[in-house]
């Protein structure tokens, strides 16, 4: 971490207090960017690790999906909860009107009990305090030229980092970001996150035995990590969003127009769904104010990367 | 034979609405699924929360020049299947 007073992450002003090592080692690699400072923007997140729980919030249950874990949430009015269920471990983010508070507890050591659940519902708790900064989270790969990114959408499985590596590896086109991106819809800004590329251990052997032999750290999922140096590709780190693609196995199915409801599902599959409802009917509205300025189209698998948008 | 539709209906609280110019959208966020409403469609959630059918219909007939026995078959088939995709809960809400 830079600073105890924080760091901007797209403006934002990000302040953790924390006194563990593991949260702080955590929080460098999801959310320091200091290539993307950003200019300055009033939203403040605070995150403090506290001793002890504050009093159960009371509401509705609600489970948020991540990564393959399901994290329960109890929603209230602009705030949301986890608690381990087995005790100890937690975590609340409270929304405010020009800022958010994150609060945790009980930080479990990596690979301890419910370890994984409370890093996934911290993740959650960090996107929903960003996204009520007006950001967006964004879930694909991303390739760029001439200043121009696409976005390539599609389910876990769809083929998009395969693409993404084949397409890089080709000529002529940057990768932005395997996964990630946090996308500014005032502006279309899309800024890549990733620190890499993760790709299955086959995709490797077929579609780039080079790297094979060598020692990648595998994720929780069994992917592996590929870091960006290794890749020899061109990478840009930020650029304008002009359109996104649906990563489709059906190659008749280009031909198609993309309907605008059609459109709707690739920018929430996209962008994931908020927990909380107020964050939720703003991101519904950024995202049909997105359908007129953006291109949506159809990208069938193995065919050459060409995006005519 | 298909069971009675019984009412009071409403929206299920998670249910996202999206409203684009010539149809509404709603989605489930706990399938990831779409449901695309057409402009009767819209009419009948918007309607929502309604105490039964009939009253469905109503809004249906107030909206658009169609007979009454018509706005009744258009909103009962309509609820039906928003219940069916858990768009739209039916019944009296628990207690609490």
């Amino acid at each position: 971490m830079r600073s105890d007073a924080g760091f901007p992450v797209l403006g934002r002003v990000f302040r953790p207090r924390t006194r563990s090592r593991p949260l702080q080692a955590w929080l460098h690699d999801r959310w320091d960017r200091p290539e993307h400072a950003g200019a300055p923007h009033p939203f403040r997140i605070d995150l403090e690790e506290t001793a002890t729980p504050p009093a159960q919030l009371a509401g509705a249950h609600a489970d948020a999906r991540l990564l393959g874990f399901t994290v329960p949430f109890v929603i209230g009015r602009d705030a949301a909860e986890y608690r381990n269920r087995d005790g100890g471990g937690g975590v609340r983010v409270e929304l405010g009107d020009d800022g958010a508070a994150v609060r945790v507890w009980g930080v479990p050591p990596p690979g301890g009990s419910g370890s994984d659940r409370f890093w996934a519902a911290l993740d959650v708790a960090l996107n929903e305090a960003f996204r009520a900064s007006g950001l967006l989270p964004f879930h694909a790969a991303v390739l760029a030229r001439d200043g121009r990114a696409f976005a390539l959408a599609g389910p876990s499985g769809a083929g998009k980092s395969t693409t993404l590596l084949l397409t890089a590896r080709g000529g002529g086109w940057a990768i932005l970001a395997e996964d990630l991106s946090w996308l500014d819809p005032d502006t279309l800004a899309l800024h890549g996150w990733d620190a890499g590329l993760r790709l299955w251990p086959e995709t490797i052997d077929r579609f780039a035995p080079d790297l094979a032999d060598l020692p990648w750290r595998t994720d929780e999922r069994g992917k592996r990590f590929v870091p960006w140096n290794a890749l020899d590709v061109p990478l840009q780190r930020a650029a304008r969003l002009h359109g996104i693609l649906s990563l489709t196995g059906d190659a008749a199915a280009g031909a198609r127009p993309v309907r605008q409801a059609e459109a709707l599902k690739m920018l929430w599959q996209s962008t994931g769904v908020p927990l909380l409802p107020s964050v939720r009917d703003r991101v519904a509205r950024t995202l049909a104010s997105l359908l007129d300025r953006l291109r949506f189209d159809r990208q069938a698998l193995g065919e050459p990367f060409d995006p005519c948008l | 034979m298909t069971d009675a539709l019984q009412g009071p209906f409403r929206r299920a609280p998670d249910a996202i609405e999206t409203d684009l110019d010539r149809e509404l959208i709603v989605l489930d966020p706990a399938t990831g699924e779409m449901f695309s409403l057409n402009e009767s469609g819209r009419c009948v959630w918007r309607a929502l929360p309604t105490g039964s059918v009939d009253e469905a219909a109503a809004a249906l007939a107030g909206e658009f020049d169609i007979a009454p026995e018509a706005a009744r078959r258009d909103a009962e088939s309509l609820l039906r299947e928003l219940v069916a995709q858990g768009l739209v809960l039916a019944g009296a809400e628990p207690d609490g």
